[in-house]
């Protein structure tokens, strides 16, 4: 049974948001992705609507926005992104490391990050994060294995997913 | 630092999502697919995209035509705007003698398709414009902007007024599609011109890839690249900034998007890696 596109958006597109605020990094680089994305989609609605998973097409339309070359910005990029106003403590006491780990995971290249998000947020396998991203599996392991140097992750364990759920 | 560092920072990426004001979702607009024909010396057919297009031997641009349309003389299609290159159409004005100064990025999609099909020349018969997109840079202000949209949406919203983005500056345009070559391979496309920031040289999209090789070229910088794809697939890119800054960026693959999607449609792509060269390195943009 096809998914209306209002209740489609009204109910993921909090979760569209999340998805490409991880992605970018940049919540108004996120807010545009996820909004040019839908944009496109309200007019394909009829085919991707009925699709199996309308919501894995529609993040894939994200992830391919992201790494796309559309898409040229200003270099300078606002200490605002960083910090936002008005953060809420959450508790937590160790925000250097939090951060340390937002500001290397904004220096990889869009692909390498794609594909970090893709396996450790997302939860794909090697084969779903490939096809997402247009490439061979092998890519996707090189590309993970240089970000996660950049990243300075120490894996010794078996990696987990951050979620296989998107929330 | 562990993954759950990482999941830390995916934490607090997500609160910062959440603390978004929740603004609704406009639709905008739909916008059509077309094509556009480049002068051929021959008369051939190709159904692309739902419309069916056809060259003429006239050597100059000729008109196109959506699907159902008779196929007697193509017939420009005011809605598309390039009454301009039909020579069949006796309302179009005859160019000047001395052609106005045009500005040195396409501000517009119709100008990029211009400009390309210019590029092109001889190395492809047409190409489908199924997207469009513009190159914008924002400037972000120290604070998120709270000031509501103006005007009122062309098409219902779901639940209210559109949201607002930080002040943006055009700086060029995309467009997408299928190109078909002069040797009739068909293959996904997209080219981008763009007035690149201050120094900005072309670069290769990953330094790591062994198959993309950096260049001057009179006063500007060259890159020249291709990309393996999934399933036998290949994407060639070409990325030219010029001395005076402008930029042109293309894609060509022999699959339908030039990403790594859709289906297999060639062999190999439209246009080489030399034509790639070509095409971006040519005055005529």
């Amino acid at each position: 049974m096809q998914v209306r596109f209002e209740e489609y958006v009204a109910a993921r597109r909090p979760s569209l948001l999340r998805f490409a605020t991880v992605l970018t990094g940049q919540t108004w680089l996120a807010e545009d992705l996820v909004s040019d994305v839908l944009g496109r989609a309200y007019e394909r609605w009829g085919r991707i609507g009925s699709v199996a998973e309308p919501h894995a097409y529609v993040r894939r339309m994200i992830v391919n926005d992201y790494v796309s070359w559309h898409r040229r910005l200003a270099r300078s990029r606002p200490q605002a992104d960083i910090e936002p106003p008005g953060a809420v403590d959450d508790g937590t006491h160790d925000h250097a490391e939090r951060d340390a780990m937002i500001r290397r995971l904004d220096q990889l290249p869009r692909r390498q990050r794609a594909a970090v998000v893709l396996r450790y947020y997302a939860g794909l396998s090697d084969t779903e994060i490939a096809a997402e991203l247009g490439c061979r599996e092998v890519t996707v392991r090189s590309q993970i294995s240089r970000a996660l140097a950049t990243l300075r992750l120490d894996l010794t364990d078996h990696p987990t997913p951050y979620a296989t759920q998107e929330r | 630092m562990d993954l759950h560092d990482l999941h830390d920072a995916f934490a607090e990426l997500e609160r910062r999502a959440d603390a978004l004001p929740a603004e609704p979702f406009v639709p905008p607009a739909p916008h059509r697919s077309h094509t556009l024909l480049i002068g051929a010396s021959a008369a051939t057919v190709l159904a692309v995209a739902g419309g069916t297009a056809w060259l003429t031997s006239s050597g100059d641009h000729a008109g196109t035509q959506d699907a159902g349309s008779p196929p007697s003389a193509p017939v420009p299609s005011e809605k598309y705007g390039w009454q301009a290159y039909s020579p069949l159409d006796s309302t179009t004005p005859a160019p000047s003698s001395a052609p106005a100064a045009r500005p040195p990025v396409a501000s517009t999609e119709a100008d990029l398709e211009r400009r390309f099909t210019a590029a092109l020349g001889d190395l492809a018969t047409s190409f489908t414009v199924t997207d469009t997109g513009h190159s914008v840079t924002m400037t972000m202000p120290a604070a998120p902007s709270s000031a509501p949209a103006t005007g009122t949406p062309s098409t219902p919203s779901i639940g209210g007024s559109p949201s607002s983005l930080p002040p943006v500056q055009s700086n060029g345009v995309a467009i997408v599609g299928v190109l078909t070559a002069a040797d009739g391979r068909h293959g996904g496309y997209d080219v981008q011109m763009f007035q690149a920031s201050p120094g900005e040289q072309a670069q290769c999209d990953d330094p790591d890839r062994s198959h993309c090789t950096l260049s001057r070229v009179d006063g500007g910088t060259l890159a020249i690249g291709d990309e393996p794809l999934e399933g036998g697939g290949v994407t060639y890119r070409g990325e030219y900034v010029r001395a005076d800054g402008v930029a042109i960026l293309l894609h060509v693959s022999n699959r339908a998007n030039p990403k790594g999607m859709g289906g297999l449609l060639a062999s190999a792509p439209p246009l080489t890696r030399a034509q790639v060269e070509q095409v971006v390195t040519s005055s005529a943009w």
